[in-house]
């Protein structure tokens, strides 16, 4: 009986909890999903209008293309950059190269906005605001440490045989690792790769900063800047709301174990 | 093989890092050439009521949402940590929200908390509880607690899955042997699963200080930081003067932040390799 009553209220609080991680998207659907003059806070009207309008008003479009490039293409660099750099810190017992490990490793500790006046005055320097190359190297450069951590864990417990043959066999060090140990690193590869890209695709800091121009603007800045101009109308900002938060939600959607996966393994390793 | 990092930490990171903190002692103006002025701009946050306002906002949300999202974090992860396929579906749905930028949940529950034509105020008025009504969005004292409520249901999610991550990578034989040795729920806790849960106490702790102490996108769109100034951050600071004429100030004000991160994760950390030790 006991242990009965004990099962029932363990369901009931696991319950409550995805209660209250789930209904504020509900309220938002609902919202999203209603006319300007609604009816009902618990049935939605299944009114699609909002997201026609928004589509068109917020230049969605535009900002859907500038966000998937900024995510894209500074993630690829991210995967290239950290995974070698972790080989050789993975692998150097020189003192030097542990120094520069633990200086990467501790700007973790620094939020970008902590740096903007300095990196404002430097983008502005090489002409990098309003640039897609500008805002990627920042983007990299943020997204560095992170990566870098768990690269140079992972390959740290991988031990050294596959490269040791290859090197024996005359590849360089270069060809040994992008040939040999590359492959090898898919696993995390996966991981940084999903945790990164909804990171990119959320950034919002760095392209508050350097994006300005209209034509430039990623999905947080257009519906920031959409909300600051028509106003307070609620079922619209709700409508862009949605649309700016399905594409991440879609991903975890596709690649939930791996995501669950990846944090564990991230967080035990460390 | 290392040197596209290194190049990239310096020029994008270590350099700027370092003039924030030359510059910080300077009355530099964004345009005009500028000179040293000693601890004039740490001087001038003193006795700034806006700035002090913010470092304050910034201790409270920083400190209450970092002990808040690691005790709840643990509680859920406590509830969660068996495989069955109901925990497995929560810790999937309570991770959501953590997937979704900052910047979007804030303005989600903008739409949510807003008067009249809010969700919150809508179902309160379907049940005829109007009275329990406030519009804490508009409330000076209130809207800073409505910031850091939003932020917890957020990110405990994220913090939750890292303590079920820690709790099974827990050897079972060591719960055996605590039951044989007539441990209950409470002490096996105590003594057996919180001191080998010290690797995700330490990250947990660690990553939820840095982003707590360092919130922006959620508070810039759920309040602006209003009203007033009652829920703006130092981050919020330094960005509102990253353009105009007080650029040298917005840099001391960047080292303050620092100091305001750097100091209690430092202290955490040592305390958990501390205990890490001391349970070895």
């Amino acid at each position: 009986m006991k242990k009965r009553l004990l099962s029932l209220a363990h369901t009931l609080i696991v319950l409550l909890m995805i209660f209250i991680a789930m209904v504020p998207f509900y309220f938002l659907l609902v919202t999203a999903l209603s006319e300007k003059k609604w009816r009902s806070i618990f049935v939605p009207q299944f009114y699609f209008g909002g997201f026609a309008e928004v589509i068109d008003k917020a230049h969605l479009g535009t900002a859907f293309f500038n966000s998937t490039v900024l995510t894209v293409v500074p993630l690829f660099f991210i995967i290239i950059i950290t995974s070698s750099a972790g080989f050789l810190f993975a692998r150097s017992e020189k003192k030097f190269d542990r120094v520069w490990y633990y200086l990467i490793i501790g700007s973790m500790m620094v939020p970008t906005i902590i740096l903007s006046v300095p990196l404002y005055r430097l983008m502005r320097a090489i002409g990098g605001i309003n640039t897609y190359w500008g805002v990627t190297l920042l983007l990299i450069t943020e997204h560095l440490p992170f990566a870098t951590f768990l690269y140079t864990n992972f390959i740290r417990s991988r031990s050294l045989e596959l490269e040791e043959a290859a090197r024996i066999d005359g590849c360089t060090r270069f060809q040994a690792f992008w040939r040999v140990v590359f492959p090898t690193l898919k696993p995390i590869t996966a991981t940084i790769v999903i945790l990164d890209a909804v990171s990119l695709w959320n950034t919002y800091t760095i392209a508050l900063l350097f994006l300005q121009k209209s034509e430039m603007l990623t999905v947080p800045l257009a519906i920031s800047r959409f909300v600051n101009s028509y106003g307070a109308e609620w079922n619209l900002m709700a409508a862009t709301a949605v649309l700016a938060l399905l594409p991440p939600v879609i991903v975890f959607a596709a690649f939930q174990k791996y995501f669950i996966k990846g944090v564990m393994t991230g967080a035990v390793k460390g | 093989m290392v040197l596209p990092e290194i190049i990239l930490f310096v020029v994008f990171f270590a350099l700027p890092f370092l003039s924030v903190i030359g510059m910080s002692f300077t009355n530099y103006n964004g345009i005009q050439s500028f000179d040293f002025v000693g601890l004039d701009n740490f001087r001038r946050l003193l006795g700034d009521a806006r700035a002090m306002r913010d470092l304050q906002n910034t201790l409270l949300f920083g400190f209450v949402s970092a002990l808040l999202l690691n005790v709840f974090g643990l509680i859920y992860a406590l509830v969660l940590e068996k495989d069955t396929r109901l925990n497995r579906l929560a810790r999937t749905l309570i991770y959501v929200p953590s997937i979704i930028s900052g910047f979007i949940s804030g303005y989600i529950w903008k739409i949510i908390l807003t008067a009249d034509t809010g969700a919150l105020y809508r179902v309160l008025e379907a049940f005829g509880l109007l009275n329990l009504w406030t519009n804490y969005l508009a409330d000076m004292d209130k809207a800073i607690w409505v910031v850091i409520v939003v932020n917890l249901i957020q990110f405990v999610g994220g913090t939750a899955i890292i303590y079920v991550a820690g709790i099974q990578s827990i050897d079972p034989e060591l719960y055996d042997v605590a039951k044989m040795d007539g441990a209950g729920y409470f002490k096996t806790l105590r003594y057996v699963t919180m001191p080998l849960l010290t690797p995700a106490i330490r990250i947990n702790v660690v990553t939820n200080i840095i982003g707590s102490l360092a919130v922006f996108d959620i508070i810039m769109s759920l309040t602006g930081g209003g009203p007033g100034y009652a829920t703006e951050s130092l981050s919020m600071f330094i960005y509102r003067n990253v353009y105009g004429g007080k650029t040298g100030y917005a840099t001391a004000v960047s080292v303050v932040m620092i100091l305001v991160i750097l100091i209690p994760v430092v202290i955490s950390m040592l305390e958990m390799n501390r205990r890490e030790r001391k349970y070895e």
